[in-house]
């Protein structure tokens, strides 16, 4: 099962689940974070967060909740699991 | 239409803004942040605006009236500026006031007309909040905006599909470039020449389900309206972010960022402020004196009322103008650029680990030149309980004025090894800060430490100078406001206890501070540090001097031994000798470990009277007082701790 921190820089995936408690999954929903969705992971940030594009918007992300945002990758996006540290 | 009665519910104490007149039709902003709303609502407002907590609440809400031509002459309109909510199912306290006013503005009225600010180039997001408003049936006109970066990012929004698709006026307007006020304001008008519609339905039977019917109605109407030809994507903000959300430069460019704002807050406005409290203690004092001199009244009390009292009081307030606005024009420019949300990231997991939110790092940082603006800086932070957490810890953040006094002390006390002494005192601070801020976390707000990090990250843009010179002032004024009657009162009322003689020498107003009411409060009070190792009241009349201004205590602790105040902190010659003698007796013998268990009551006991000013002004009377409880009895406790178990160390 992917997450969004699976996700190669520059690649898109669309969201299937989002495992985050209430109300919080209910405010990444609102923000354009929910199952359907098309979201672009842009970067890592420090402290292994991420930053991605959803709805026209950039979101930042701590580590913990986007890896509990799982996604289906486009074609060929997923980085290798070895490589995720440092990109 | 009726014209309810306009609310008396009004959150500012003084006549600054200009609400309104009675019985004006009550217009509320609302909008997610970043969207331009709060720019919107200054530029219609103009100098009548007012920003102020809403009363019962740590939230801040402006109000302001908007003049607009009717075809039956000028209308007033009543103006209130929610507080930015994503939708209005609330995850904090301001989103849930937002919710609130939408409902019943405390006077029993909803709001005649809703104008919503919705960013065109975040289209889908931004109308979340608009179908829920329409979902409660309340007159609205969207406001769209950020019409210029839309374009830039190659997205086109169709303004009459758009109004069509919502079934709700939508006027494009350019709040930094003045456009379309005029076709705004009429729509509002035609808005409330109407009545108020049908709430739209939505028959979703939990949370989600409703989510989801919003979705798809949202979905309908940017399909209808907005095209995306996907060009320009990579905006200059995103090669910004590059370097400013990277791992490594990321917090460098953040440890510059706050390094500056440090040295804005301490080295540029220290001059500034020098130069007042050289004005008031010079000219204003000798014009004042010789005021007084040609009424007859040169050798009375009254010279020392006015002097010591009113002048100084004044004096010290406005020497914190310089402080205060630099700090509100800082924030202004860190917010309105953008960066501040990129700070909030670079400092997300640190600031987890200690269990605080991001972005308080700012305030902490800054507490460490001067607790005042610290203050206003928890401004920043969008939780209202963030805000009052981060507030009640920025006191523990050991200011520059203390400074003085721990190199005084260590001095005294511990000759060869001051500068470490010193040291010790900001670690102790770093950690009072940790360990209260985790025990009021744990007791009071259970769950902040466990909030996720979802920041919306806006387009970094270059900021407005009026609007950005307007929020200054306009904060720079509440302060004023607010700190005046208190800064003055607490140091007429020191001044008062001491001219009042209570030990049978002098007269009012002509007494030696030993003989005054003051001593005698302070020898009241001193047996209470007795368990501490400095029960004499010399020590703490210090100690309540340092409650008005922690600058004072050393020229106030000569005063008490009527000993010449040292021409530096780090000789104290007299004083200090005075010092180690009552440390020595009132300790028993262990005048080293008293004057840890000193200086460590100093650093935690309590802020100056100009930072309880800023805190009530933030966080309200009763969130300060509770901060003063606290901080008495943390700096108690480890006083006499510290005292206890050092002094049978030997």
């Amino acid at each position: 099962m992917q997450t969004l921190r699976d996700l190669a820089p520059g690649a898109t995936g669309a969201v299937t689940a989002v495992t985050v408690p209430d109300p919080y999954r209910r405010r990444l929903a609102e923000l354009g974070v929910r199952p359907g969705a098309c979201v672009t992971l842009l970067r890592r940030t420090a402290g292994r967060g991420v930053v991605v594009g959803v709805a026209g918007a950039r979101l930042a992300l701590d580590r913990a909740t986007a890896a509990a945002v799982r996604v289906t990758p486009a074609a060929g996006a997923a980085a290798p699991a070895a490589a995720a540290a440092g990109a | 239409m009726s014209l309810p009665e306009a609310s008396a519910a009004t959150c500012h104490g003084g006549g600054g803004g200009r609400a309104a007149v009675a019985g004006a039709p009550l217009v509320a902003f609302v909008g997610s942040p970043n969207v331009g709303k709060s720019t919107l609502f200054n530029a219609l407002t103009g100098a009548s605006r007012d920003m102020g907590n809403w009363p019962g609440t740590s939230v801040e809400v402006g109000r302001g009236a908007w003049e607009v031509t009717a075809a039956a002459g000028p209308v007033e309109l009543d103006v209130l500026d929610l507080p930015g909510a994503y939708s209005l199912d609330p995850v904090s306290p301001d989103e849930a006031l937002t919710r609130d006013l939408l409902h019943d503005d405390g006077a029993g009225r909803r709001p005649d007309v809703v104008v919503a600010a919705v960013d065109a180039a975040r289209l889908s997001r931004s109308l979340y909040l608009v179908t829920q408003v329409q979902e409660r049936g309340l007159r609205l006109v969207v406001a769209l905006t950020m019409n210029d970066v839309a374009r830039a990012h190659g997205i086109d929004v169709d303004v009459e599909a758009l109004a069509a698709a919502l079934g709700a006026a939508v006027v494009a307007v350019d709040a930094r470039r003045r456009n379309g006020f005029d076709a705004l304001a009429a729509a509002v008008l035609a808005a409330l020449a109407g009545p108020a519609p049908a709430p739209v339905p939505n028959e979703g039977e939990d949370d989600l389900a409703r989510g989801d019917v919003r979705f798809s109605r949202i979905a309908t109407v940017v399909a209808a309206s907005a095209r995306d030809t996907e060009t320009g994507r990579t905006s200059w903000s995103d090669r910004l972010d590059r370097v400013a959300l990277a791992p490594v430069l990321g917090p460098l460019v953040f440890l510059a960022v706050m390094w500056a704002v440090f040295q804005l807050t301490t080295t540029v406005a220290a001059p500034l402020q020098s130069l007042l409290d050289a004005f008031f203690a010079g000219p204003v004092t000798s014009a004042a004196t010789s005021l007084l001199g040609a009424l007859g009244l040169a050798d009375t009390w009254v010279r020392g009322l006015v002097v010591d009292g009113l002048i100084a009081g004044v004096g010290m307030l406005l020497t914190f103008v310089p402080l205060m606005a630099i700090m509100f024009l800082l924030l202004a420019l860190l917010e309105d650029s953008g960066y501040l949300a990129r700070a909030a990231v670079v400092t997300d997991r640190v600031m987890r680990a200690i269990g605080l939110p991001g972005r308080a790092f700012l305030p902490l940082v800054v507490g460490f030149g001067c607790n005042v603006p610290a203050i206003a800086a928890t401004r920043v932070l969008p939780n209202a309980r963030h805000r009052i957490l981060t507030a009640l810890l920025v006191p523990f953040t050991s200011c520059s004025a203390r400074l003085t006094v721990y190199v005084l002390v260590a001095s005294v006390f511990f000759p060869e090894r001051a500068g470490t002494v010193v040291f010790a005192m900001y670690l102790a601070s770093l950690a009072f800060v940790v360990v209260v801020g985790l025990a009021l976390r744990s007791t009071l707000w259970r769950s902040m430490g466990s909030e996720p990090l979802i920041l919306d990250l806006p387009p970094y843009q270059r900021p407005t100078p009026r609007l950005v010179a307007g929020v200054t002032w306009l904060r720079l004024r509440g302060f004023l406001r607010t700190a005046s009657g208190i800064i003055v009162a607490t140091v007429i009322a020191v001044w008062f206890l001491q001219a009042v003689p209570a030990a049978g020498t002098g007269s009012f107003g002509d007494v030696p501070v030993q003989d005054s009411a003051y001593a005698r409060v302070a020898a009241t009070v001193a047996p209470v540090f007795q368990p501490a190792g400095f029960g004499d009241w010399q020590a703490t009349s210090a100690l309540m001097v340092g409650f008005v201004a922690k600058e004072a205590v050393i020229s106030s602790w000569s005063q008490t031994y009527a000993t010449a105040e040292p021409a530096s902190p780090d000789d104290a010659g007299d004083l200090g000798a005075a010092i180690r003698a009552d440390f020595t007796a009132s300790s028993g013998g262990h005048p080293d470990a008293a004057a840890w268990a000193f200086l460590l009551f100093l650093l935690a006991y309590t802020p100056c009277v100009a930072t309880l000013a800023a805190q009530r002004r933030e966080i309200g009377l009763r969130w300060t007082a509770f901060g003063v409880a606290v901080q008495l009895v943390v700096a108690w406790i480890v006083a006499v701790s510290v005292f206890q178990v050092v002094s049978r160390l030997g």
